[in-house]
C-alpha cells in the first residue's frame, strides 16, 4: 500500500475491504446454504474496489460503479420496484457512494458514483 | 441518479399499497337484518357490542369522509400503571379492555382489575371499584373487559357491572350506578371460582376476558399459565345465575355427560382445552359460543386424553339455560402449533335457499387464518372444508394428525410463503444474515413440523 496515499482515501479503502470481506465470507455461507450469490459476487467486486483504491488506482472507483450498477439491477430484478424491499441494497450503495464523493480526485476523472451520488441521497428517501 | 430516485419513488408508491391484498369473495352476503333491538343504537353493550360479536355501531354520524375532521372531546387516565418487575422478564403487563356503553356511562377494567365507570359525555370520573388483592404473582396483568346485567324487575342492584379479580380467580358484581359490590350476589357481592378446582397454585388460572351474560346467565371460562405443567387447573366452562351468583351449571369435557352437576368433593377435569377468549351468544337459539384453546403444555400432545384430542382448538355450542353441547366443530386436529380459537364467532344471517327465510350462521376467524362459516344451530359447514394432507414430524410418542381442516370456500388470512427474498435488513449485511438465518430453517408451510 502506497504510504501516500491521502487520508481519507485510505479510509475508505479499509472500509471498503472491510465490508467486502464481510459480505465474500457470510456469501460464501448463504451460496454453500443454497441461497442468493449476489452477496458474494458484491463482496469480492468490493474487494477488489478497495484493494484498488489502497493502492491510488482510481479505476477501483470504476469497479465500485460496476458494483453499484450491478446492484441496482439485481436488486430490482429480485424483488421489484418495492420500496421497503429495496432498502438494504440501496443503503450499502448510498452510504458507500456518499464516502466516495471525499475521493478528492480531479471531477473530469469522476466516474459517476463520486459525482453524481452526494449525502443528500438518504433524505431523498421517504419512509413509507 | 436518476434511475434511483425513480426507483425508490416508484417502490414507495408500491410498497404503499404491498399488504392490501384484496381476495376473493367469498360470494356470501349478510342480510341485512338492522340493528339488534336488545342494544339500544347509542349503546355497546357487548364487547363486540351485541352478543352476536357483531363489532358494528349502527350511528351513521361518522362517516369515513368526516373521521378526518374528528377533534379529542376528554380523555382520561386510569393511573393504573405497572408496578415493579411487571412488564419485563416475560411479564406482561397491558391494557386490553374495550369499554362498554350503556345508557351515558362507559364501563371498563384496568390491567389491575379495578372497574372505572366515566360518564360518557364529559368522561367524568362516575366511580371506581378495586377489588385489590396481591396480583405479584400473575406473569400477566390484563382485563378484557367487563360485563353490564339489567337484573329482574325487583332485585336489588337493578344495573350491575359484572366483572373478575385476578388476585384469586373471583367473580363479583357491582352496582352500575353507584360502584358499590351488590351484597346479595354470591358472598356479599363475591363468588370464589376456585369452587371445585381443586389446586389451584398462585397465579396459575384467572380469567381475562369479560364474561358473556346472557338469558340471565354469567358464562365464563378462564385464563390458564400455559407450558408450565400438565394437570393446570381445569379449562371448564361455567354459568352462574347473574342475579345470585349460584352455579347454573358446568360444562367440564372430561364428565360424562358434561354438564353434571359435581358432588361435594369432585374436582373438574385438570388440564382440559380452556375457552379463554370473548364468547359470542345467540339469545335466541338460547345457544353460547365457547371457543377452545387446546391442552397445555400447547406444543407437545403425547399426554393429551381422547377428550382434549376431541375438543382443542374447537368451537363450541352450549345451551345457556343447561351446559348441554349442542354441537361443536374442531379447527386444529391435535393441535401442536397454539392455534387455540382465540374469540367467539362473528353471527351472520345468510339469504336462505329453498324458500328458507335466512340461514343463522357464524363466521369464526382463527389464528391460522382460516375463516370458517358454519350454520350456527348444527355447526355443519355452509362454506366447504376440506381435510388436506399435512406433514407429519417424528417426535418420540408424539401424535401427528394426517390432515387439517381447510376452509376452501372462504377467504384466508395469510401472507405468501416466505422467501428468501422477503428478507430484510437495515444494511445490506443485517439482510445476509438474516438470509442466512433464514436458509436454515425449515419451513413446511402452515402446519410445519417441530423437530
Amino acid at each position: 500500500m502506497n504510504i501516500r496515499t491521502p487520508f481519507f482515501v485510505l479510509l475508505t479503502s479499509i472500509v471498503t475491504v472491510l465490508i467486502g470481506l464481510a459480505l465474500a465470507g457470510l456469501g460464501t455461507w448463504l451460496v454453500l446454504l443454497g441461497g442468493s450469490p449476489y452477496y458474494l459476487l458484491a463482496g469480492l467486486g468490493l474487494l477488489v474496489c478497495g484493494v484498488l483504491l489502497g493502492l491510488r488506482r482510481y479505476v477501483g472507483a470504476w469497479v465500485y460503479t460496476a458494483v453499484l450498477v450491478a446492484t441496482a439491477v439485481w436488486a430490482v430484478w429480485e424483488v421489484g420496484l418495492d420500496g421497503w424491499s429495496l432498502i438494504p441494497a440501496s443503503l450499502r450503495r448510498l452510504c458507500s457512494a456518499s464516502g466516495s464523493g471525499r475521493l478528492g480526485s480531479p471531477a473530469a476523472s469522476d466516474p459517476p458514483v463520486a459525482a453524481g451520488l452526494g449525502s443528500g441521497q438518504l433524505s431523498d428517501f421517504r419512509w413509507p | 441518479m436518476a434511475v434511483i430516485v425513480f426507483v425508490v419513488a416508484t417502490g414507495y408508491r408500491i410498497s404503499d399499497s404491498r399488504y392490501l391484498v384484496f381476495g376473493n369473495p367469498s360470494g356470501w352476503e349478510n342480510q341485512d337484518r338492522g340493528s339488534d333491538p336488545s342494544v339500544a343504537d347509542d349503546a355497546w353493550n357487548f364487547y363486540g357490542r351485541t352478543p352476536a360479536g357483531d363489532r358494528y355501531s349502527p350511528l351513521d354520524q361518522i362517516t369515513p369522509s368526516n373521521v378526518s375532521q374528528l377533534k379529542q372531546a376528554w380523555s382520561f387516565s386510569t393511573g393504573d400503571l405497572p408496578r415493579p418487575g411487571e412488564n419485563k422478564g416475560g411479564h406482561e403487563f397491558s391494557f386490553e379492555a374495550t369499554p362498554i356503553k350503556v345508557g351515558d356511562a362507559i364501563y371498563f377494567c384496568t390491567p389491575h382489575r379495578e372497574v372505572v365507570a366515566l360518564d360518557a359525555t364529559t368522561g367524568e370520573l362516575k366511580w371506581r371499584y378495586d377489588p385489590a388483592g396481591d396480583m405479584s404473582h400473575n406473569v400477566y396483568q390484563a382485563c378484557r373487559g367487563v360485563s353490564y346485567f339489567e337484573a329482574p324487575a325487583g332485585a336489588p342492584c337493578p344495573h350491575r357491572i359484572i366483572s373478575t379479580a385476578s388476585d384469586l380467580p373471583r367473580l363479583f358484581e357491582v352496582d352500575a350506578d353507584t360502584g358499590k359490590l351488590c351484597e346479595s350476589f354470591g358472598d356479599h357481592g363475591m363468588v370464589d371460582l376456585r369452587e371445585h378446582m381443586g389446586i389451584v397454585p398462585a397465579g396459575f388460572h384467572f380469567i381475562s376476558s369479560p364474561p358473556m351474560v346472557i338469558n340471565g346467565r354469567a358464562i365464563l371460562g378462564g385464563w390458564v399459565y400455559d407450558n408450565q405443567a400438565v394437570g393446570e387447573p381445569s379449562g371448564v366452562i361455567r354459568a352462574f345465575d347473574a342475579t345470585t351468583g349460584a352455579l347454573s351449571w358446568s360444562w367440564d369435557m372430561g364428565r360424562t355427560p358434561a354438564n353434571a352437576p359435581l358432588g361435594k368433593d369432585d374436582i373438574y377435569t385438570r388440564g382440559t382445552p380452556n375457552g379463554w377468549g370473548v364468547y359470542s351468544a345467540d339469545p335466541k337459539l338460547n345457544l353460547v359460543f365457547v371457543p377452545l384453546g387446546n391442552a397445555t403444555p400447547d406444543y407437545y400432545g403425547a399426554e393429551r386424553r381422547p377428550f382434549d384430542d376431541a375438543y382443542s382448538s374447537s368451537l363450541v355450542a352450549l345451551d345457556i339455560t343447561t351446559g348441554q353441547e349442542r354441537w361443536h366443530f374442531q379447527t386444529v386436529h391435535h393441535d401442536l402449533w397454539d392455534f387455540d380459537v382465540p374469540v367467539g364467532p362473528s353471527l351472520v344471517d345468510l339469504p336462505g335457499t329453498n324458500g328458507e327465510a335466512t340461514v343463522p350462521a357464524l363466521v369464526q376467524t382463527t389464528k391460522q387464518g382460516e375463516i370458517y362459516l358454519l350454520d350456527r344451530r348444527d355447526g355443519k359447514p355452509i362454506s366447504p372444508v376440506e381435510e388436506r394432507p399435512v406433514p407429519r414430524g417424528d417426535i418420540p410418542n408424539e401424535r401427528y394428525s394426517k390432515t387439517q381442516p381447510f376452509s376452501v370456500g372462504m377467504p384466508a388470512l395469510r401472507a405468501p410463503k416466505f422467501q428468501e427474498a422477503d428478507t430484510w435488513g437495515a444494511t445490506p449485511i443485517d439482510q445476509l444474515v438474516c438470509r442466512i438465518q433464514y436458509r436454515q430453517m425449515r419451513d413446511d408451510g402452515l402446519y410445519t413440523r417441530r423437530a
